[in-house]
């Protein structure tokens, strides 16, 4: 699903180069080698929660850049310019004084993820506003990568929440197996999203 | 795997699913509550149109009308003065000279006069420069200027209305001017009067006559009220109410009452 939204962007990067989705091509670009990575240490029983906890601040960072793109409110704007340093200053917290380097970072994964979410609920917000009610919704393209996040992360939230608790001895077969279902899934409308605003920027571009 | 743990899985599952719909469930209320919006906007702009529209015809009929006025006063009154002046020149005799350049000094006189009348009109038809009652004052002028009918006029100050009115006076002017159009057309009428006074914080104007009066309910049901009907239409527009009193053989008393925002 990664690939396939990297190879849409890549195609459409022409009619994306105009918009502020343009930045997703060197991300969906990163979050496809740290994927094929992550597979290839697995692959090698290397333990890959190194290389995720730093792509999902990474992650975080750069939906946060997109949200404070796309605000129109000032201090919504500077909400999403404030979380920037402060995710960072909490992983580094989290990394020194709680779950440490060799376990996944649940808990900034969380706070992560209750910030999207607000950013999001934020952005539907604006868009009730009179004075951005002109604007067809349905048919802005960050209208679907917001969509895309809202089910993302309120349905990552349960899997990741108890993640230590899946990794125990006792659960750790079935444990696995749900979460890579759920995250598949997730992946699947997270990606998909990204897929229809992508094509969307390039019928806009052909509707002016 | 023990039970207990299955139960956690599901657990797990049914959460995520929930918490999937809820977010799903938010989109649809944001979508829906938009295009509610939309629809109210739409209709708020379509509303605001009318009224525009309303104005600008509402504007057009009162320049019509001061027209129709000059046309009619030219064509009826200064046009048939000079015509007698014109015979009167033909009509010249040694022996009638005097006499009869005097005749038409005196038609000459009458014709500039009634000139300089429609030029006063002209010059202060500018409804905004004058404002309601001024307006309503010409209109009752002019009409007892043809000699068949006899007006009063009696008003609050025009600070006061245009305090009230907010800009909505051009339409109420209308009003008032289409009804006393149906008293000189229907009426048989030989007095007309005109009141606005001030009830609370609304405004009442009056206006009524000593016609043949008319059954309200047999205008209305053989569809001859168009006039009414704009009367009504437009009352409703600028937040009047329409209150209508006719006897047959006495006359009719109409009430106006704009009830200001």
């Amino acid at each position: 699903m990664q690939a396939s939204s990297f190879l849409v962007c890549l195609f459409l990067y022409k009619t994306l180069k105009n918009t502020d989705l343009k930045y997703f091509l060197p991300f969906l670009f990163v979050t496809l080698v740290v994927e094929l990575t992550g597979l290839w240490m697995i692959g090698h029983g290397i333990r890959n929660y190194l290389l995720f906890n730093v792509f999902t601040t990474f992650e975080f960072i750069f939906y946060s850049f997109l949200f404070y793109k796309h605000f129109r409110k000032p201090h919504f704007k500077k909400l999403a310019i404030i979380f920037m340093p402060i995710y960072v200053t909490a992983v580094n917290i989290n990394l020194f004084y709680f779950q440490g380097i060799n376990n996944f970072h649940s808990y900034t994964f969380l706070l992560g993820s209750f910030f999207i979410v607000i950013f999001c609920c934020f952005f539907f917000y604006e868009s009730l506003l009179p004075e951005f009610l002109d604007n067809n919704l349905t048919k802005q393209p960050f209208f679907w990568v917001c969509t895309g996040l809202l089910l993302f992360y309120l349905g990552s939230v349960i899997i990741n929440a108890l993640f230590e608790y899946l990794r125990t001895y006792d659960m750790q077969v079935e444990g696995k197996k749900i979460y890579g279902i759920i995250n598949q899934s997730l992946n699947v409308v997270l990606y998909s999203a990204f897929i229809f605003a992508f094509n969307l920027c390039r019928k806009n571009s052909k509707t002016y | 795997m023990p039970e207990k743990q299955q139960d956690i899985l599901i657990t797990i599952i049914i959460a995520t699913i929930f918490f999937v719909l809820l977010g799903a469930f938010l989109l649809i209320l944001l979508f829906l509550f938009l295009r509610r919006q939309r629809k109210n906007q739409k209709e708020k702009e379509e509303m605001k149109n009318r009224f525009e529209q309303t104005m600008l015809k509402t504007q057009i009929e009162i320049q019509d009308q001061t027209l129709a006025f000059i046309a009619s006063e030219i064509h009826d009154n200064i046009g048939q003065i000079l015509f007698l002046a014109k015979i009167n020149n033909n009509q010249i005799t040694k022996e009638n000279v005097v006499e009869k350049i005097e005749l038409i000094d005196d038609l000459l006189g009458k014709a500039f006069s009634d000139l300089r009348e429609i030029s006063h009109t002209l010059k202060n038809n500018r409804f905004h420069q004058i404002g309601l009652s001024e307006s309503i004052r010409q209109l009752l002028h002019n009409i007892e200027r043809t000699g068949k009918y006899s007006t009063s006029f009696d008003s609050i100050p025009s600070d006061e209305i245009d305090g009230l009115i907010h800009g909505n006076d051009i339409i109420l002017f209308r009003i008032i001017q289409e009804i006393i159009n149906n008293i000189l057309k229907h009426a048989a009428a030989s007095f007309i009067n005109v009141s606005i006074s001030k009830e609370n914080n609304d405004i009442a104007v009056l206006i009524e006559d000593n016609g043949i009066g008319f059954d309200l309910e047999i205008i209305k049901s053989e569809n001859q009220g168009i006039g009414l009907h704009n009367i009504y239409t437009r009352a409703k527009m600028i937040n009047s109410t329409v209150e209508i009193m006719s006897t047959i053989d006495v006359g009719t008393t109409i009430i106006l009452k704009f009830k200001s925002q």
